[in-house]
C-alpha cells in the first residue's frame, strides 16, 4: 500500500515537474521571440493546435486497444498535464487581449468549457471512486437496471409473503405506498449526487416506525425489506455518481471535437492572411 | 455483511458490451440474451441455445451463465425449445455519446463553413475592432484595404492562399495610405549605410552597458540575416484588430532596443550621451540671447521693454514644441524702426530698375547704335539691378547678352572682344525697350516679362506675389527724363535693329581705346550686380568677393550726386569726340542722335507709392514699409530659388542681394540664409514653426514638464542654462550658410538631467516617451482621416 501511495506521489511529482517546466519554457520562448519582433502569436498557435490534436488523440487511442501505444493511465496522465501545458499556451497565444469577433469567440469558450470540463472530470475521477467504494457493493454501469429489476422483484416477493405469513397488511400497504415506486427506478439521483442521505434516513426511519405495530414474523420480513431498500439505495448511488463520471464526458468530448474544428478554422484564415 | 448482488466468475457472469453501439431490449429487465443486437441495432436473437447433434440425440447449450441446460431439452427437430420474442434494442451510453460528438462537430462544420463561404462571414471571422482611425478609413469593412487575399468571402482568402502564392504584402498595402518616406520600410526609415554609421556612433558613445538576458537572447533570434540592410514588416511592431481604443505603437523598451548595435536596460543605465540635445542647429533667427540678457535688457534705455520671463516670447505649442512668439510681441518694441530704415546710412530701397553706365564711343566704332543713352550713368556706375536682369532675361537672346557681359565692365569695353561688344549693344537696347514698356503698357508689362523669364511655375509664383506691390513703378518710369526719345528709337529697333548696326571703323581712336572710365577705375565692373555667381563656381572667391562688395557699396552707400571724376568727363569727353570724329561717318537716316546729345546728369528724388525713382543714382527703388514686407521676402525668396535652380544663369547673381545684412529692411540682420540640399538655399523667414512633415527621432513635451514644475520661472533654465562664452554669432557671420555648425547661446542638456527624473518608478522611462521610430519628413497619413479633417488639411 505504501509503495502504492510513493509511486502515485513520485508520478504527479514528475507529472507537475514536467508542465511546470514545459510552462516556463513556453513563458520563456514567447518572451524572447516577442522582444525579438517575431509573430508570437503564429507560433503559439501552432503549438496549440497540435497539443489539442495530441489531446484528442487519446479518446482515439481509447479505440484502439489492441495497439502497442503505452498504458492507458500512462496517455491519462499525458492527456492532464498536456491539457494544463494547452491552457498556458493559450494564455500565451491571447496575449493579454480578449478576442473579439464571433469565430475566435466561441473559439475561446469552446476551449474554456473544455478545460473547464476536463478539470472537473479529473475532479470526479479523483473523488468519485472514493464515494463510490465507501458507499457499498460497486456494480457494473450496465448491469444496474437488471439488478434493479431483481431487487424490485424480490420486494414484491417479500411483500406477499407478509401477507401469507400474518394476517397483516402492514408491509403490503408499506410496499404498496412507498417501495413499489421506490423499487420501481433510478430515485434520489441527485440527493446521492451531493452526498445527502435524507432520502435513505426517512425510508429506513419510516419503516423503523412500522416495527412497533409488527408481530415477529412480520418483524423479520421487514428485517429483510430494510435489507433491500439498502441494496437498492446502493444502486441507485452507484447509478447517479458512476452517472457523473460517465456524463461529464458528455461535455468534454464533442466540445473538444467542435474545439478542433473551429481551431483549424481559425489558423487557416490566419494562415491566408499572413 | 451486506449481500452482494454480483456474481464474478466465468461461468456465472454476463459479457457485457458497453463499448458496443447496441445493448439487448431486455437488459433492462434483468434478462438480456446472449446473442445481443446486431452492430445495426438489430435483434437477431431467435431461441435460448443452439442446440448440438450428438449421437441421434439433440443437447441442450445453453450456457451456465443462462441457467445451464434446460429441462426440456431440444425439439425432435433440433430446435431450441425455449425460443426468444424478438426485442427492440436500445443504444449503448457510448453510442449516444457518439451522436453527441457527430451533433458537436456537425455543428461546429456548418457554422465555420457558414463563416467561411459567406461573403459576410468577414465580420464573423473578423479577430477584433478596428481602431478608430483604420475604421473611418476603411467605412465598408473589407478587408482587401488592409489583407492582400482579403477580397470575397473568407474561402477565397485560403484559395487565394493557395493559387497566388506571390501576392503582395500587407506592408506595401499600409504604405498606399501611410507616406514614410523614401525608405518606409527599412529601420527607422534610414539607408543602410546611415543605419551603419549611427551604429559606430553610438557603439563609441559611453560605457559598455548592462544588457537584460531576454535582449542578448532576443538578439540573436531576429528574423532576417542583416537588421541594417533587411527591411520589416510593418506587422512587427503594429498590431491590430485589437479594439476601437488598441494602442498601435505599444511596444516594449527590449522590443525597441532588439535591433540596435548598443543595447541597455534603461535611460540612467547605459543610455547613450546626449549629443547637443536640444540645440541641433543655429537659431533660424539670429537672436543673441547672451547679449540681450546680458547687455541689453539691462540698459536703462530698454530696460522697461525687456521681456519679464521666457514665457513672454516663448510659447508650447499643441504638439509641445517650444515655440518664439511672434515678432510684434517679441521684437517690434526696440527693432522696428531699424527696418522702417529709421537712421539708416545710404538709400533704404531696394534697387529695382536702373540704367546702367555705357561705353557708347567703343559701341560706335564698332558699328553699333544705341541712340539716346544718358552720358550721366557712367559717372554713377548703376550695374543692371538683379530684378531688371529678371524682367529682361525672357528673351534667349538677350539672356545670352546678359551671360556674354559677365565680368564685363561695360563702361569700358576697349578691351571687350566683338561678342561682348555685341551683347552690350543688344542689352542696351532692350532696356531701352523695358523702359518703353513700361511706360505705355504700364505695369502689366511685369508679368509678361516674369512669365517669359521664369518657365517654372514655382517661380513665377513667387515673383507674381512679389509684384503685387506695383502701383506707382509705371508712372515713375513714364515720368522719367533718362530717356526722352524712346517713343521713337525702340520701335524702329524692333523693326529693323539692322539699322543701327554698320560696319565697324577701321580703327577705333586710339584716345577713345585709352580713355578711362569710372567703371574700370573702380575695378572689375560689370554690367550686372555682382558681374557673376557669389556661390557659382564661375565666379571664384576673388570675383565673387569683389561683386559682393561692390553690390553691398551699392546699396549701403549709393553714389552721392557729386561732380563727376575727372575720368567721368574723361569718358563723356572722349565718347562726344569719338562720335563728333565721325567715326560712325554718318548714321543712316534712321539711325538716332549720337549721344552726345545726351540729356544732362539729372538729380532729385520722387516717391511714388513703395516706389522711389532718384534721377541722380539712374535707379527705381523698392521701399520696404514695415516687418515681413511682401515684396522683399518674395523677391529674396525668388533669388534663393533661382540661385539653386539655375546657378549657370546670370540670374544666380541674385543671390548676391539676398546674403547681405545691410540690405533695404535689414531682414538679414536677423533672418539667417540655409544652404540646403542639393545646393538649394532658403531664407529662413520663421522661427521654428511645429511641422507636420518632420518626423524628429526625439521629442520633448514642453508643457507637460512645465506643468509639472507648475510654470515656475526656474522650470526654463534648470535645462536651458545661458554660456555666455559660447561664440554664438560667428556662425551667422557672412558667407555662414550651413545651419549645423554653430554655438548655441546655451549649454547642452545631459543626459543625466533628464534621468534624475524619468525612472520606471517616477516620470517613466519608456524608449517611446521621448523617440519616435519613424524619422524623417514626410506627409502625414493619407486617407486615415474623417472627410472634414482632410478637407482642412
Amino acid at each position: 500500500m505504501a509503495e502504492q501511495v510513493n509511486r502515485f506521489a513520485l508520478r504527479r511529482t514528475l507529472g507537475l515537474a514536467a508542465f511546470t517546466g514545459v510552462s516556463l519554457a513556453v513563458l520563456g520562448a514567447d518572451r524572447v521571440l516577442h522582444v525579438a519582433l517575431h509573430r508570437t502569436q503564429v507560433y503559439s498557435g501552432f503549438a496549440l493546435l497540435l497539443v489539442c490534436v495530441g489531446l484528442i488523440s487519446f479518446n482515439a487511442r481509447k479505440k484502439l486497444p489492441f495497439l502497442p501505444l503505452a498504458r492507458a493511465s500512462t496517455w491519462l496522465q499525458v492527456h492532464i498535464y498536456a491539457g494544463l501545458t494547452a491552457s498556458v499556451l493559450f494564455f500565451v497565444h491571447l496575449d493579454g487581449h480578449v478576442p473579439a469577433g464571433a469565430l475566435n469567440v466561441t473559439l475561446e469558450c469552446l476551449f474554456a468549457a473544455v478545460t473547464a470540463s476536463g478539470i472537473f472530470g479529473l475532479y470526479l475521477s479523483r473523488t468519485l471512486p472514493e464515494r463510490l467504494t465507501y458507499h457499498g457493493e460497486n456494480v457494473v454501469f450496465e448491469r444496474i437496471p437488471a439488478l434493479r429489476q431483481r431487487l424490485a422483484a424480490e420486494m414484491a416477493g417479500l411483500a406477499e409473503k407478509s401477507v401469507e405469513e400474518s394476517s397483516s397488511s402492514a408491509i403490503a400497504d408499506f410496499y404498496r405506498t412507498k417501495l413499489q415506486a421506490y423499487f420501481g427506478g433510478p430515485r434520489n439521483l441527485l440527493a446521492h449526487t451531493f452526498r445527502s442521505t435524507r432520502p435513505r434516513a426517512r425510508l429506513l426511519a419510516q419503516a423503523d416506525a412500522m416495527r412497533r405495530y409488527l408481530d415477529a414474523a412480520e418483524e423479520r420480513i421487514l428485517g429483510e425489506v430494510i435489507e433491500l431498500v439498502k441494496l437498492k439505495d446502493n444502486l441507485d448511488a452507484q447509478l447517479a455518481l458512476q452517472g457523473v463520471l460517465k456524463g461529464w464526458l458528455f461535455v468534454h468530448i464533442p466540445l473538444s471535437y467542435a474545439l478542433l474544428v473551429f481551431a483549424v478554422a481559425h489558423g487557416l484564415i490566419a494562415l491566408a492572411m499572413l | 455483511m451486506p449481500r452482494r448482488l454480483q456474481e464474478f466468475s466465468f461461468d456465472r457472469s454476463t459479457y457485457d458490451r458497453p463499448n458496443q453501439s447496441w445493448t439487448c431490449g431486455r437488459a433492462a429487465e434483468g434478462h438480456p440474451c446472449l446473442v445481443g443486437p446486431s452492430a445495426r441495432g438489430a435483434c437477431q436473437a431467435t431461441s435460448e441455445c443452439r442446440p448440438v447433434k450428438h449421437d441421434d440425440r439433440w443437447i441442450c447449450t445453453r450456457p451456465p451463465g443462462a441457467g445451464g441446460p434446460c429441462d426440456g431439452g431440444p425439439l425432435p427437430d433440433g430446435a431450441c425449445a425455449r425460443p426468444i420474442p424478438p426485442c427492440t434494442p436500445v443504444r449503448s451510453l457510448r453510442a449516444w455519446r457518439g451522436i453527441a460528438v457527430l451533433l458537436a462537430v456537425g455543428l461546429a462544420l456548418g457554422s465555420v463553413l457558414l463563416a467561411l463561404g459567406w461573403r459576410r462571414g468577414r465580420t464573423m471571422v473578423s479577430p477584433g475592432d478596428l481602431t478608430t482611425l483604420h475604421q473611418r478609413a476603411v467605412p465598408d469593412g473589407d478587408c482587401a484595404h488592409c489583407h492582400p487575399r482579403g477580397s470575397g468571402a473568407p474561402i477565397e482568402w485560403l484559395v487565394a492562399r493557395v493559387s497566388e502564392p506571390g501576392h503582395a504584402s500587407s506592408s506595401e498595402l499600409c504604405l498606399s495610405c501611410h507616406d514614410l518616406g523614401p525608405e518606409p520600410r527599412r529601420p527607422h526609415g534610414q539607408t543602410s549605410s546611415e543605419l551603419h554609421r549611427l551604429g559606430a556612433v553610438l557603439v563609441q558613445t559611453g560605457a559598455p552597458a548592462t544588457r537584460p538576458i531576454a535582449l542578448r537572447v532576443a538578439s540573436r533570434l531576429l528574423p532576417g540575416s542583416d537588421q541594417v540592410a533587411g527591411e520589416r514588416a510593418c506587422s512587427s511592431c503594429h498590431r491590430e484588430h485589437r479594439g476601437s481604443d488598441g494602442n498601435l505603437s505599444e511596444l516594449s523598451d527590449m522590443q525597441c532596443q532588439v535591433c540596435h548595435a548598443r543595447q541597455f536596460a534603461s535611460l540612467d543605465d547605459g543610455h547613450p550621451e546626449f549629443v547637443r540635445y536640444g540645440y541641433d542647429r543655429r537659431t533660424r533667427i539670429e537672436f543673441d540671447h547672451t547679449s540681450h540678457l546680458t547687455s541689453h535688457f539691462t540698459d536703462p534705455a530698454y530696460r522697461a521693454r525687456a521681456p519679464e520671463g521666457c514665457p513672454v516670447c516663448h510659447v508650447a505649442s499643441a504638439s509641445g514644441q517650444m515655440l518664439t512668439e511672434s515678432y510684434e510681441r517679441a521684437c517690434m518694441a526696440c527693432h522696428d524702426q531699424t527696418i522702417r530704415g529709421v537712421g539708416r546710412v545710404g538709400a533704404d530701397g531696394l534697387p529695382f530698375l536702373s540704367v546702367p553706365g555705357l561705353d557708347v564711343p567703343t559701341l560706335e566704332a564698332n558699328g553699333y547704335s544705341v541712340g539716346e543713352w544718358p552720358d550721366g550713368s557712367a559717372f554713377v556706375d548703376a550695374p543692371i539691378a538683379p530684378a531688371m536682369a529678371v524682367l529682361l532675361a525672357g528673351d534667349p537672346l538677350v539672356a545670352a547678352a546678359l551671360a556674354s557681359l559677365r565680368g564685363v565692365d561695360p563702361v569700358d569695353l576697349s578691351r571687350a572682344s566683338p561678342e561682348q561688344v555685341w551683347a552690350a549693344f543688344t542689352v542696351a537696347w532692350a532696356i531701352k525697350a523695358l523702359y518703353l514698356d513700361l511706360s505705355q503698357r504700364g505695369d502689366h508689362v511685369l508679368e509678361d516679362r516674369a512669365a517669359a523669364a521664369l518657365p517654372d511655375p514655382a517661380q513665377r509664383a513667387l515673383l507674381d506675389s512679389a509684384l503685387r506691390i506695383r502701383g506707382g513703378l509705371a508712372d515713375l518710369t513714364r515720368s522719367t527724363s533718362w530717356f526722352h526719345r524712346l517713343e521713337d528709337e525702340v520701335p524702329r529697333y524692333r523693326a529693323h535693329p539692322e539699322q543701327f548696326v554698320r560696319a565697324p571703323a577701321p580703327t577705333a581712336t586710339p584716345a577713345a581705346r585709352a580713355t578711362p572710365s569710372p567703371g574700370s577705375a573702380a575695378g572689375s565692373g560689370s554690367l550686372l550686380v555682382g558681374g557673376g555667381s557669389l556661390l557659382g563656381p564661375s565666379g571664384g572667391p576673388a570675383g565673387g568677393a569683389s561683386l559682393l562688395g561692390r553690390a553691398a557699396a551699392a546699396q549701403t552707400a549709393p553714389v552721392a550726386p557729386s561732380p563727376a571724376p575727372a575720368g567721368g568727363s574723361l569718358a563723356a569727353a572722349g565718347g562726344a569726340s569719338l562720335l563728333g570724329g565721325g567715326l560712325l561717318s554718318g548714321p543712316p537716316p534712321a539711325a538716332p542722335a549720337p549721344a552726345a546729345t545726351a540729356t544732362p546728369v539729372p538729380s532729385g528724388r520722387r516717391q511714388s507709392g513703395a516706389w522711389f525713382r532718384v534721377d541722380a543714382d539712374y535707379r527705381i527703388y523698392y521701399q520696404p514699409l514695415e516687418h515681413a514686407d511682401l515684396f522683399l521676402t518674395r523677391w529674396y525668396d525668388l533669388a534663393a530659388e533661382l540661385a539653386a535652380r539655375a546657378p549657370e544663369k546670370p540670374l544666380d547673381t541674385l543671390l548676391a542681394e539676398v546674403s547681405s545684412p545691410d540690405d533695404p529692411g535689414a531682414c538679414f540682420s536677423c533672418h539667417s540664409l540655409d544652404r540646403r540640399s542639393q545646393g538649394r538655399f532658403a531664407v529662413n523667414w520663421q522661427s521654428r514653426r511645429p511641422d507636420m512633415q518632420d518626423h524628429p527621432f526625439t521629442v520633448f513635451a514642453h508643457p507637460v514638464h512645465l506643468n509639472a514644475a507648475r510654470g515656475a520661472q526656474a522650470a526654463c533654465t534648470s535645462c536651458h542654462q545661458l554660456d555666455e562664452r559660447a561664440a554664438y554669432q560667428q556662425a551667422f557671420a557672412r558667407g555662414q550658410l550651413d545651419p549645423e555648425h554653430f554655438a548655441s547661446n546655451f549649454r547642452s542638456i545631459e543626459r543625466a538631467e533628464c534621468a534624475s527624473c524619468h525612472t520606471r518608478q517616477q516620470a517613466g522611462a519608456a524608449c517611446t516617451q521621448c523617440h519616435q521610430y519613424h524619422v524623417g519628413k514626410f506627409e502625414p497619413t493619407r486617407g486615415a482621416l474623417p472627410p472634414a479633417w482632410e478637407a482642412k488639411r
